[in-house]
């Protein structure tokens, strides 16, 4: 069974009483031991859709359709007080910038041992027993559990976000770009950890990044976001060999790569939509070109195009990508 | 390459900053932060080079020092034959309208009060290249339209909030590009932008290039970006040059241990590929009391008393154009 | 927590206790120079015409006049060591250390300790309470109430609650810090008339000071909200009391500390208006006394007292914000 499923999820936010349709019709599921790779640009929702299902939207951010089951639980239905002790205790969350998750004026260790005490009582000796134990698993000096946020690398401070996110023993883990600030070498180390952990622990995780170098890396599952919808959702390989959105296709060809043959990059003409007043039809027609005249007048479906490789778009399967222009 | 004849020469250049200790400092040892430690090399004319390297490397610092944007704790840098250390501030400043530089973030280098027309056009009036407005204007809009704000009369009246931020980054290069630099320096050029825009900006870049015939050096942390963009790399470690050579050789057939781990250690965009990644200890530290000899020696893989000597190893040509600080064989 | 004594702090502290010094050596010196350089005659409020010339030359001679600049520079520092800042002029020649520090500086103290307290915490907490509630009636409320005491002219509200409370109810004494005539029988009854006394002006003061502090607070915890921890700190599902009094407040403290240490003589200097409406004998009342009577030697203490506490409080503040903000390391 699923750990997460997603259904129809549709965030919207508000200025004044005009909607922003950060995320619309956003549905997915993730297995134990599987990583959901969620990509897209800048302003894609997928950041939206994150905290969405942890429901830690702004305040003028809303879920107005659809349902997140963790574990079987609605938790849109749920009050903000029950959604309040299911955070950390059934989903932790990963941040891009380490540096800016821990309050800088509190000890490092103390704030782990603050959220297992919330989270799982007992006594703070045992908490800060348990936040040693972790430090040593992410490869942290327990002996560095006293030093405050601005004492460690980026490096360290990631593995100490890693720990806090271990501490309550979740089912899932957000990872919100959470190697994005990195360099390189420092980043494949925590990706590294991170994968180690999720088998021990047989996390599910779902990893946001904008990044596709690193989703095809790291990623089971990939997931294209494209102006607050789910294009295109399938096992790595076929999104990434066999890619049946012309978004997709379009960006992956956008990423340059340090090996094989130096070949010409993609681009997309054009700016995505603004999500107030987002394009009729589908939200990606006015830069595809492959578009057609049923694409600016209906919305495409999100269908299983093959064995659990899905699409939202009205040519999917019937497109030949490459040959163009 | 489109000559031989280089346009800019680094040589020995240094800059250390002092490490900050207070009133009484002058009590013990000063020490010093070597973001760039005696690094040499020459830009031929026509060339497009890309510095590399970790945050901390010193590739900002010495993009800003080439400039004389910070001064050099030592060394020269000859643009055109002359020494840029040796000119008053006038000369400066007529140089610098020679050698421009490309921010990272087009939102802070461009005020949002001013149009766009304002903001491309202010420097041919700041520094007393053009009087006449109509003037101006044809040239303002010549610069849009190389960089494609098409057409350019609607850009032009606009403020930059009305703009994408691959729409602005070109208007900060069409305000470089005014006084038709012979050296254009950009910064991460690229980096804020959304990956499907990004590639439209670097081939913009490539072809201005063509037309105008200026020498770019890229400063960039991103190698595939930097395979994409340049054709000569200039790796650095902790303020100095531990290998440079051209581009595909440098990607496709490192020398040095560190470009080596880097390069494999770069995420490529394709799941069924498998690369052995080289594992390197520790973080890059900062680079305030360095170890004796090579500054890669702790981190480094390929190290041996053998052949490893206690002094900092100097850059060798290994194959033409192809230079290399590492002793290992 | 202690203070992190690391070489480099320790260093730091000591640096800024040499650097207070300086400053303060310096303020001491233009405070000789300002008075000097004033225009009118200092003489001119004691000596009287028609005395005789023998009197005039002694009065010169008594404050030293005859003598040179420097040679006064130096007498009035070594004099000041010694806690002398001279007579003053009004006050039937009394040492103007007396006038300053007698019953005058506890007044004041005790007036601006009380309303200070009350005021950095009650508009400590609803500053963050209204932050954390943005925009709902709470906030607009006390935003609205706290603006308003903060604008009003205080020796405006002091009349009024004069007016009402004192004059019309009778609830509040009209003048003075206690009731003259009385002989009281043990301090626990001289307290009680002494606060009876201070109500006025404390409400006063209390309502000046707290819409700055209110403001200060406020603002600062919303920009505490836009900081990571904070989303970080709820995405934990932490209490919201735990996020608000743990996380935001502390943080929020920072600005505060630097705002009131620099704040300090002003606040001290707002006190002269309620302490004349109240008749209440405080170095506000003082220094507005001085003024009226060109009593200079007083007026001297009063500006060096006030200059001191500002050096002072800065210096605290700095320390303050050493063992707060674990990110100030020297």
């Amino acid at each position: 069974m699923a750990i997460l499923e997603v259904e129809n999820l549709k965030t919207h936010y508000y200025i004044g009483d005009k909607p922003v349709y950060a995320v619309d019709d956003v549905s997915f599921t993730i297995d134990r031991n599987e990583t959901l790779g969620l990509a897209g640009e800048s302003g894609c929702g997928k950041t939206t859709t994150a905290y969405s299902i942890l429901r830690i939207l702004p305040a003028n951010g809303k879920i107005v359709e659809g349902s997140v089951k963790l574990d079987g639980e609605d938790l849109v239905t749920k009050s903000m007080e029950e959604m309040r002790k299911i955070r950390w205790k059934k989903a932790s969350i990963v941040f891009q910038y380490a540096m800016n998750a821990f309050n800088p004026v509190l000890r490092i260790g103390r704030q782990i041992v603050e959220v297992i005490q919330e989270k799982e009582g007992g006594s703070e000796q045992a908490a800060a027993l348990t936040v040693a134990g972790l430090f040593e698993e992410v490869g942290l000096e327990p002996s560095r559990i006293d030093d405050y946020p601005h004492e460690f690398s980026g490096g360290m401070l990631q593995r100490a976000i890693i720990a806090q996110a271990l501490s309550c023993d979740p089912r899932l883990i957000i990872a919100d770009e959470p190697v994005t600030a990195l360099d390189v070498i420092v980043q494949n180390k925590i990706l590294d950890l991170l994968r180690k952990l999720q088998a021990k622990y047989n996390l599910a995780v779902l990893f946001i990044t904008h990044d596709l170098s690193v989703v095809a890396e790291n990623c089971t599952q990939v997931g294209i976001m494209y102006a607050g919808n789910l294009m295109e959702l399938g096992s790595a390989t076929s999104v990434f060999k066999e890619s049946l959105h012309p978004y997709t296709y379009k960006l992956i060809g956008a990423f340059p790569s340090v090996t094989g043959p130096k070949r010409r990059l993609e681009f997309i003409p054009g700016t995505p939509p603004n999500l107030m007043k987002p394009p009729p039809g589908c939200t990606f027609h006015p830069r595809c070109p492959y578009a057609q005249d049923i694409c600016s007048k209906e919305l495409p479906k999100f269908e299983e195009i093959s064995n659990g490789h899905y699409a939202r778009c009205h040519f999917a399967g019937q497109l030949e990508f490459g040959g163009e222009e | 390459m489109a000559s031989s004849k280089p346009i800019l020469e680094v040589k020995n250049l240094k800059k250390w900053f002092p490490v900050r200790s207070g009133f009484f400092s002058f009590f013990g040892e000063q020490r010093y932060v070597k973001a760039v430690d005696d690094v040499s090399f020459e830009v031929p004319e026509g060339g497009s080079i890309c510095i590399v390297g970790e945050s901390g490397c010193g590739k900002t610092t010495l993009a800003r020092t080439i400039l004389r944007l910070v001064e050099p704790t030592g060394g020269e840098v000859y643009f055109e034959g002359e020494n840029i250390y040796d000119k008053t501030r006038g000369e400066l400043a007529e140089l610098r309208l020679q050698m421009q530089l490309i921010f990272q973030n087009p939102f802070e280098v461009l005020d949002p009060r001013l149009t766009i027309e304002t903001l491309v056009g202010e420097g041919l009036h700041i520094h007393n290249l053009e009087e006449d407005p109509q003037v101006v204007r044809e040239r303002v809009f010549k610069a849009l339209e190389a960089v494609r704000l098409v057409p350019a009369r609607n850009f032009a009246s606009r403020y930059t909030h009305e703009l994408s931020g691959g729409q602005l980054q070109r208007v900060a290069i069409a305000r470089s590009l005014i006084f038709e630099p012979k050296l254009v320096i950009a910064d991460e050029p690229v980096s804020m932008l959304d990956a499907s825009i990004r590639t439209e900006v670097m081939n913009l870049m490539t072809d201005l290039q063509k037309d105008f015939g200026h020498t770019y050096i890229f400063i960039t942390h991103d190698l595939a970006q930097a395979r994409y963009i340049g054709d000569f790399c200039i790796v650095m470690y902790l303020g100095r040059i531990a290998e440079m050579g051209p581009m595909e050789t440098v990607i496709l057939d490192p020398i040095h241990p560190y470009t080596k781990a880097l390069v494999s250690n770069i995420p490529v965009p394709d799941p069924t590929e498998q690369r052995d990644r080289i594992f390197l200890e520790g973080e890059t530290p900062t680079p305030i009391d360095l170890p004796e000899g090579c500054r890669f020696k702790p981190r480094c893989q390929a190290y041996s008393d053998t052949y490893c000597k206690p002094e900092e190893p100097n850059l060798i040509e290994v194959s033409p154009g192809h230079w290399v600080a590492c002793y290992a064989p | 927590m202690a203070l992190r004594t690391t070489v480099g702090t320790r260093r730091y502290i000591v640096n800024r206790v040499v650097q207070t010094l300086i400053i303060w050596f310096l303020i001491v010196t233009l405070n000789f120079i300002i008075f000097r350089i004033m225009p009118g005659d200092p003489r001119a409020s004691i000596i009287e015409q028609g005395m005789p010339p023998e009197l005039r030359q002694a009065i010169v001679e008594r404050f030293g006049l005859d003598k040179t600049l420097l040679e006064q520079y130096v007498l009035y520092i070594v004099a000041l060591f010694q806690g002398d800042m001279g007579f003053s002029f009004s006050h039937f020649t009394e040492p103007v250390w007396e006038t300053i520090f007698g019953f005058r500086f506890t007044n004041t103290f005790v007036l601006m300790g009380a309303s200070m307290l009350v005021a950095i915490i009650i508009g400590m907490v609803m500053g963050v309470v209204a932050a954390a509630r943005r925009g709902s009636k709470i906030d607009t409320g006390s935003t609205v109430v706290f603006l308003v005491a903060y604008s009003m002219p205080v020796f405006w509200i002091g009349l009024l609650i004069l007016l009402y409370l004192g004059f019309n109810f009778g609830l509040i004494p009209l003048a003075g810090t206690i009731t003259r005539g009385v002989e009281h029988a043990n301090f626990i009854e001289y307290a009680a008339d002494y606060l009876h006394h201070m109500i006025g002006p404390w409400i006063v003061l209390t309502l000046s000071f707290i819409g700055g502090f209110y403001l200060i607070m406020r603002d600062s915890v919303l920009d505490v909200f836009t900081q990571d921890y904070i989303l970080a700190a709820e995405a934990k599902g932490l209490k919201e009391r735990t996020i608000l009094y743990g996380h935001a407040m502390r943080n929020a403290m920072l600005p505060m500390i630097s705002v009131i240490a620099v704040n300090m003589p002003f606040l001290i200097s707002g006190a002269t208006m309620t302490e004349f409406v109240f008749s209440w004998s405080g170095l506000g009342l003082l220094t507005y006394d001085s003024v009226l009577a060109a009593d200079y030697p007083v007026l001297q203490g009063v500006f060096l007292f006030l200059a001191t506490i500002t050096v002072i409080s800065n210096f605290i503040a700095d320390m303050l914000y050493l063992r707060l903000d674990p990110r100030i390391t020297y």
